[in-house]
């Protein structure tokens, strides 16, 4: 990218969540695994490598993969967050390969989300 | 701008920028300190100087950091304050050793006074003293890390004094040690800066241990015989024998002024006169070494001629001792030929084209140029005065090296040439029309913006070099220069006329100033001109010159071609404290008392006049130079009546206007001289001869000549890598 | 108490507002004054209900009716209607769905609950190494704002204004540390963080750097105009090379986009940062030390006066700030100094991370308002403590801080009421024990870390920090003496009176916590030679306490030695030939009745 001017920061910035909002077209489903060094120490990797696998598997374009730092509920990692087109995000805590792949089936193939597994649903409170 | 700051009732007045410490020192209130020193930037490590300051939400606060505030009111005693250094004091001897019965600071040690003064019988805590092996490693200074409370002192004067960072902090926490990188053997310039700055017993000399406790020691003020620098000295005898050396006050020594004197306790020291009887030197009385030497010189100037004898004198003696050697040759041998041999390769141009600042006032000078990369090795107070300057005054140095040495690390430009001659070619060019390299530019804009610049002129020149050294020196507006001398009474041999063409103070020696001298000398002088020191050897060759009378020097160690000239002299006397290569092969041997074994004065490179005393009896049978000469005189038939180095001095002023209102301790103003201004050149050059350094270790710093190698302790000093 | 006859609960869920719930808030509140309602009706913002894909979603009580995708043009149609006219808006209207799913909800769950993200307002959201989605969510507008909109003098009052306090553990008013730096005049000035973050159980700013490397970028860009400085520093400690690299990362990134290097957006102003990594040293988080070691100097700390405001960074002026206050820079600049003020107490405004670690069923990361109580922070938030057991203190500040008992449990968590009580807020990090903690241990624990990681210059720190050490563990051996705890509380106050620097100042305050909050139990060791909390094993005596033995054979189970006979029904009995002393049926006893 070249030097960016005012103007450009705020167009990326709708642009952004244009895509983002999931509303219309583009992607889907956004699968975020957390890897923060905590997750990473938890076996995030891992899980990671299992969502790739499923996704290549699928064959479905529309699902977007995507990282993030800690999440904060360090002593439940691995965990990841899946949001659904048009739905509040469902954060999935204590994965291991097994339930991961449990859930990319029932909840973004299939549209469930896997109650056992996850913790809570929604976005944190940012004032 | 003074600010008023009001300790413990006291209102005292004091600089802006001073620190509490300074201002409580001003009223008059002893604060106690470990790691403070005046020479040091202020460290705050020892809390121990910590007082109580009105209004501060602090407790206590570090007096020694803290800069003094107008209106500050300080308390430096309270109840607190006591139960606090005492607690610094009692954590610090949890782990000092209970050395003091064989601790050489003992007396002089700071925890000592302290621990002494706030009364500490009994600790809160349990000792724990974990030995650690003192460094036997290292030459000349021993480490004993087990007595060191980390003040950093040590460290600091390294770096901030010397720019040599040998000592370091290393470890951290409880196992925080001070040590040199990967405890390695000292490879510094063993000046024992650290010794002597260290408030215990950590750092001691190898050379004093178990020696003498100090406050059986009794100081003598003299000036080291070394260099050309003549730092004060103090020889701290016991018994009449002098046990160690410190500087006068805080003035800094090198390892060859703190160190070097035990050569004069070197078995090669000659007790008795000797002469030659059927081709070996045999020991015999005064009286008939005199005579021996009378009756052959008698001969040899009814045979050939007064101007068939030559006299050699020296840079180490006294100003009495030359003066008085000047005086015999000319005045009862009646020759002219008296010079020294320093002068082959001396300083070029000094007291003529060039004339030493003052050394303690190197930082007064915006820019310091320095020509030579070794004038920290070769006058080593000269080195640290320029180190002073850039790390005390923040003075910018632009260093002539085409390698690597300590004064890189402290440059603010450095040039990188081997000689100065095309350093200074292409600064000339840059002054006047801007070209050339980035260094280049940037030292010439610096030199040319100084109010006055420092110019330290090295210790030899090519013409060519002292041509162009002359050239640039005219373009700076305002210039000082720091020649390097390298013995120490140089200066003084030529002040007091040790030269063919010169009588002392420099008046030429022509029919006027002959006439004159001849009138306060009451004698008959000599006409000719005299043989230099050059002609004199080339004499020998030609047979120009049969004998010789060499005073306090030693040509045949310098050259073993020499020698062999020497050997073919008629008759040839030496006059020397060691059993010395020319003494060898001398035809007569006289024991001269060594400088710490008589009184007189030298006169360093700043032409300052200093008093040297003497601190021990001569040795055995030998005598003071001057006297040794008188009572030669006499055996001629010449008269010499001094009865002190005094009485020399006053006959000095009265015939030398350049001392005439000289007092020790003042410097001869250069206007005074007749050679100032002149374009002649006082330094000797030959192909032939080619003096050559006689180096005791690898460095020129550890060198001077043939003296220091009968120093032992300097002799320990050894490069392993 | 005010009594208002209606509430409105917007959502404060990241999802909400970043559809513009807090503009929607803005609006209703000025509409509301407009018409003279705002004594009535009273506007709250509340965490994420779940209905995100709805947002801007509000709640109106006591009615409960749902709105949603309430936009800020609409509000004033809104409140004629609903509020004045009393007609509930048709077109905004919302059904939430039934609790088919019954996953609960963040608003619901006490760990989100009480949590307000700002310096961690990116947290789960962002890659950290895709510039763009940093600037999606409100990236460097806060930096072109201060480079283009503001003078230094005005970016200094609005710091000051929100009362934005230092966060790595001094407290220092940050916005007063950039205007004493702003004032000294100096051609060269640095700006520097400080990323060392060498408490133990601290990891606030490690989660920061590694999710959100751009947030203290930018928060470095506004001080730098702030102060007038060009070059700046990020201090990582090498232990984070995770952080590092995100901070290469971005840096490099903010670089080719022209947020860092000469001539940022345009604006005419330069700033250059570099990373510096540290080597392990503690004591390099000291600010004096870590301008030493990347001088290339032995990190020791200076003396102040003079202070790194007027001489720093190689004697020039420097600012340093701690990664969390650069992290809370952007949003004060974007949202004001007001709203930074509006959470918080008085002297305290703002958020604070803690990293919550121990005894704690809830281990992690988590952003409370200042004034929380800290009761809340441990057992809402925390979850309690793990595995049934009792609370016995948490400890905060990390080895410089100190312990806080059950007692004070309701102190609210700001900077002088913890200061009150002994321990200091830190950068942080809370560290919860309870029972099977021995105190004097914990003590010991943290001594062992600040003696081995003083920097050994100062006397009182260097040889007081070993001493105390040497106490505590004789006490913790059994060779504690009469006198002991007087002697640790003299020398303690002493070494934190005459100590150089906030190591020395600060070490002993976990020892002077501690006896001041469980004296018995330093008693206990000293003159019963007992450890009440079963820990220091030269002080358990390995029996078991016939009377308080509930007979059900939990230990002779757990024994790895087979060191103890048990019959059903019978007392248990330790064999002390065998025991070998592993303390497992200790661990085991849900009684307490081994001593």
């Amino acid at each position: 990218m070249a030097k960016l001017t005012i103007a450009d920061l705020k167009k990326i910035k709708e642009e952004y969540h244009a895509g983002q909002a999931l509303r219309e077209g583009g992607f889907k489903v956004k699968i975020t695994v957390h890897m923060g060094t905590c997750g990473i120490a938890a076996g995030a990797r891992p899980i990671m490598n299992v969502i790739l696998e499923e996704l290549a598997k699928s064959g479905r374009k529309d699902i977007a993969v995507t990282t993030s730092g800690c999440a904060g509920l360090c002593s439940k990692e691995p965990m990841m967050t899946i949001e659904l087109s048009g739905e509040a995000p469902v954060r999935y805590i204590a994965l291991t390969e097994e339930k991961a792949r449990k859930i990319f089936a029932e909840h973004v193939m299939a549209g469930k989300p896997v109650k056992e597994y996850a913790l809570v649903v929604g976005h944190e409170t940012t004032y | 701008m003074e600010i008023t700051v009001t300790v413990d009732g006291k209102a005292v007045k004091v600089k802006a920028g001073a620190t509490i410490l300074d201002a409580a020192k001003a009223a008059g209130s002893r604060v106690p300190t470990l790691c403070h020193d005046n020479k040091l930037h202020p460290f705050g490590a020892c809390r121990i100087c910590l007082v109580e300051l009105e209004g501060s939400p602090r407790k206590f606060t570090p007096s020694c950091t803290t800069p003094a505030i107008d209106n500050m009111v300080v308390r430096t005693s309270s109840p607190a304050l006591i139960e606090a250094r005492r607690m610094i004091l009692e954590l610090l001897l949890i782990k000092h050793p209970l050395d003091c019965p064989v601790c050489d600071k003992a007396g002089e040690c700071r925890l000592q006074d302290l621990v002494h003064e706030y009364g500490l019988g009994e600790s809160r805590f349990d000792a724990e003293k974990g030995y650690l092996p003192p460094d036997y490693e290292s030459a000349v200074i021993e480490r004993n890390i087990s007595r060191c409370i980390l003040c950093g002192k040590c460290v600091r004067i390294c770096d901030e004094q010397n720019a040599v960072g040998e000592w370091a902090f290393t470890r951290r926490g409880t196992r925080t040690r001070i040590s040199t990188d990967f405890d390695r053997p000292l490879d510094c310039e063993f000046c024992g800066e650290c010794v002597e700055i260290c408030p215990v017993g950590a750092l001691t000399t190898r050379q004093f241990k178990y020696k003498a406790r100090s406050w059986s020691l009794e100081g003598t003020p003299s000036v080291c015989n070394y260099c050309g620098c003549g730092c004060p000295v103090s020889f701290e005898r016991r018994d009449g024998k002098i046990m160690r050396v410190s500087p006068a006050r805080e003035n800094y020594l090198c390892a060859k002024g703190r160190f070097g004197w035990d050569a004069v306790h070197h078995a090669d020291r000659l007790t008795t006169p000797k002469m030659r009887v059927g081709g070996e030197l045999v020991d015999c009385t005064w009286d008939e070494a005199l005579a021996v030497i009378a009756t052959n010189l008698k001969v040899i100037k009814n045979k050939r001629g007064a101007d068939s004898i030559g006299g050699l004198g020296s840079v180490r003696t006294t100003n009495e001792d030359n003066y008085v050697f000047q005086k015999f040759m000319r005045a009862v041998i009646g020759t002219n030929n008296v010079d020294t041999l320093a002068r082959l390769k001396a300083p070029r141009g000094l007291n003529t084209a060039f004339f030493s600042g003052e050394l303690s006032r190197m930082g007064g000078h915006e820019v310091i140029l320095m020509l030579d990369k070794d004038a920290g090795e070769i006058n080593p107070l000269t080195g640290i005065e320029v180190v002073r300057a850039v790390n005390k005054k923040g003075r910018n140095l632009i260093l002539v090296n085409g390698g690597y040495n300590k004064f890189n690390k402290i440059a603010s430009v450095v040039l990188d040439y081997n000689t100065p001659e095309v350093a200074l070619a292409e600064l000339l060019q840059a002054m006047s029309s801007g070209t050339g390299s980035d260094a280049i530019k940037k030292a010439a804009e610096m030199l040319k913006g100084a109010g006055s610049v420092a110019l330290i002129v090295p210790a030899f020149l090519t013409d060519k070099e002292y041509a162009r050294t002359r050239e640039f020196a005219s373009q700076l507006k305002n210039v000082t220069f720091y020649p390097l001398v390298r013995r120490s009474n140089f200066q003084g041999s030529l002040d007091m006329g040790v030269l063919p063409d010169y009588y002392p103070g420099y008046q030429k020696a022509n029919a006027e100033t002959t006439a004159s001298f001849a009138k306060a000398w009451d004698a008959i002088l000599p006409e000719t001109a005299g043989m230099n020191a050059v002609q004199m050897i080339d004499g020998i060759k030609s047979g120009k010159l049969a004998a010789l009378y060499i005073m306090g020097d030693d040509p045949a160690a310098s050259n073993p071609n020499l020698k062999a000239l020497l050997d073919g002299l008629e008759f040839l006397v030496v006059q020397d404290i060691f059993m010395t290569e020319t003494a060898r092969i001398a035809d007569v041997v006289l024991p001269a008392a060594s400088w710490v074994e008589k009184t007189g004065t030298f006169t360093n490179l700043e032409r300052r006049l200093q008093q040297i005393r003497s601190a021990e009896e001569p040795v055995a049978e030998s005598r003071p130079d001057w006297e040794i000469i008188q009572a030669l005189a006499k055996k001629m038939g010449g008269s010499l009546h001094y009865g002190s180095a005094r009485d020399i001095m006053n006959e000095i002023r009265s015939t030398t206007p350049l001392y005439a209102d000289l007092a020790p301790g003042s410097i001869w103003p250069q206007e005074k001289s007749p050679l100032a201004g002149a374009d002649a050149d006082l330094s000797l050059s030959s192909d032939v001869i080619n003096k050559k350094e006689v180096i005791a270790a690898e460095r020129l710093l550890f060198s001077s000549g043939m003296t220091i190698t009968r120093s032992k302790e300097i002799g320990t000093i050894r490069h392993n890598c | 108490m005010e009594t208002y006859r209606s509430n409105i609960m917007i959502c404060a869920g990241t999802g909400c507002v970043a559809n513009g719930s807090l503009k929607v808030k803005d609006a209703l509140e000025t509409e509301l004054i407009k018409r003279n309602l705002q004594k009535e009706v009273k506007v709250v913002l509340t965490g994420c209900n779940g209905f995100c894909a709805k947002g801007p979603v509000m709640v109106v009580y006591p009615e409960d009716i749902f709105y949603q995708m309430v936009k800020a043009e609409d509000v004033p149609h809104l409140v004629e209607e609903h509020f004045i006219k009393g007609r509930p808006v048709k077109k905004f209207l919302y059904t939430p769905p039934a609790q088919k799913d019954a996953i609960p909800v963040m608003n619901e769950i006490p760990f989100f609950k009480h949590q307000v993200l700002r310096a961690l307002r990116n947290r789960s959201l962002i890659d950290a190494e895709k510039i763009e989605e940093y600037i999606a969510r409100d990236g460097y507008l806060a930096a072109a704002k201060a480079l283009t909109e503001m003078t230094p003098e005005q970016i200094v009052n609005e710091v000051k204004n929100s009362g934005l306090r230092g966060r790595g553990g001094a407290g220092f008013l940050t916005g007063l540390k950039w205007e004493l730096c702003a004032r000294v005049s100096g051609e060269i000035k640095y700006i520097l963080c400080n990323g060392d973050e060498g408490d133990p159980g601290a990891f606030m700013d490690r989660s920061i750097m590694e999710a959100d490397p751009h947030s203290v970028l930018e928060g470095m860009i506004v001080a730098a105009k702030a102060i007038g400085a060009h070059y700046g520093y990020i201090y990582v400690r090498a232990e984070y090379p995770l952080a590092v690299h995100r901070l290469q990362l971005a840096i490099d990134q903010a670089k080719e986009n022209g947020l860092l290097g000469k001539d940022i957006l345009g604006s005419g102003f330069d700033l250059d940062l570099e990373i510096y990594q540290g080597a392990g040293a503690f004591v390099c988080g000291e600010e004096t030390a870590l301008m030493a070691s990347i001088e290339g100097k032995r990190g020791m700390p200076r003396p102040k006066p003079p202070f790194p405001a007027v001489k720093g960074l190689w004697q020039r002026p420097s600012v340093l700030n701690n990664v969390e206050t650069f992290a809370n820079v952007p949003p004060i600049i974007l949202s004001g100094a007001d709203w930074f003020a509006s959470l918080g107490t008085e002297k305290s405004k703002g958020t604070k991370v803690f990293a919550l670690s121990g005894a704690l069923n809830n281990i992690g990361l988590v952003e409370v308002p200042m004034g929380i109580p800290l009761r809340t922070v441990i057992f809402d938030i925390g979850g309690g403590i793990k595995g049934n057991r009792k609370y016995k203190a948490v400890q905060m500040g990390g080895p410089s801080g100190g312990c806080i008992p059950e007692s004070l449990l309701d102190t609210p968590v700001d900077y002088e009421n913890i200061n009150k009580t002994g321990a200091i807020m830190g950068s942080g990090g809370m560290v919860v024990m309870d029972e099977t903690t021995c105190m004097p241990a914990m003590a010991k624990f943290f001594l062992e870390f600040t003696e081995d990681e003083s920097c050994g210059k100062c006397v009182p720190c260097r040889v007081g920090n070993k001493t105390l050490l040497t106490i505590l563990a004789r006490i913790t051996k059994g060779e504690g003496r009469e006198g002991d705890i007087e002697l640790l509380l003299d020398l303690s106050q002493q070494i934190k009176d005459t100590s150089l620097c906030g190591l020395g100042q600060t070490s002993p305050n976990p020892v002077l916590t501690t006896i001041k909050y469980f004296r018995e139990e330093y008693e206990a060791h000293i003159k019963e030679k007992r450890c009440p909390a079963r820990v220091c094993t030269p002080l358990v005596k390995f029996v078991v306490n016939d009377e308080k033995c509930k007979k059900c054979g939990t230990c002779f189970k757990a024994c790895p030695a087979g060191a103890i006979t048990w019959e059903k029904g019978k007392v248990a009995y330790i064999d002390p030939e065998k025991c070998t002393k592993c303390k497992s049926c200790i661990k085991s006893c849900k009684f307490w009745a081994i001593d």
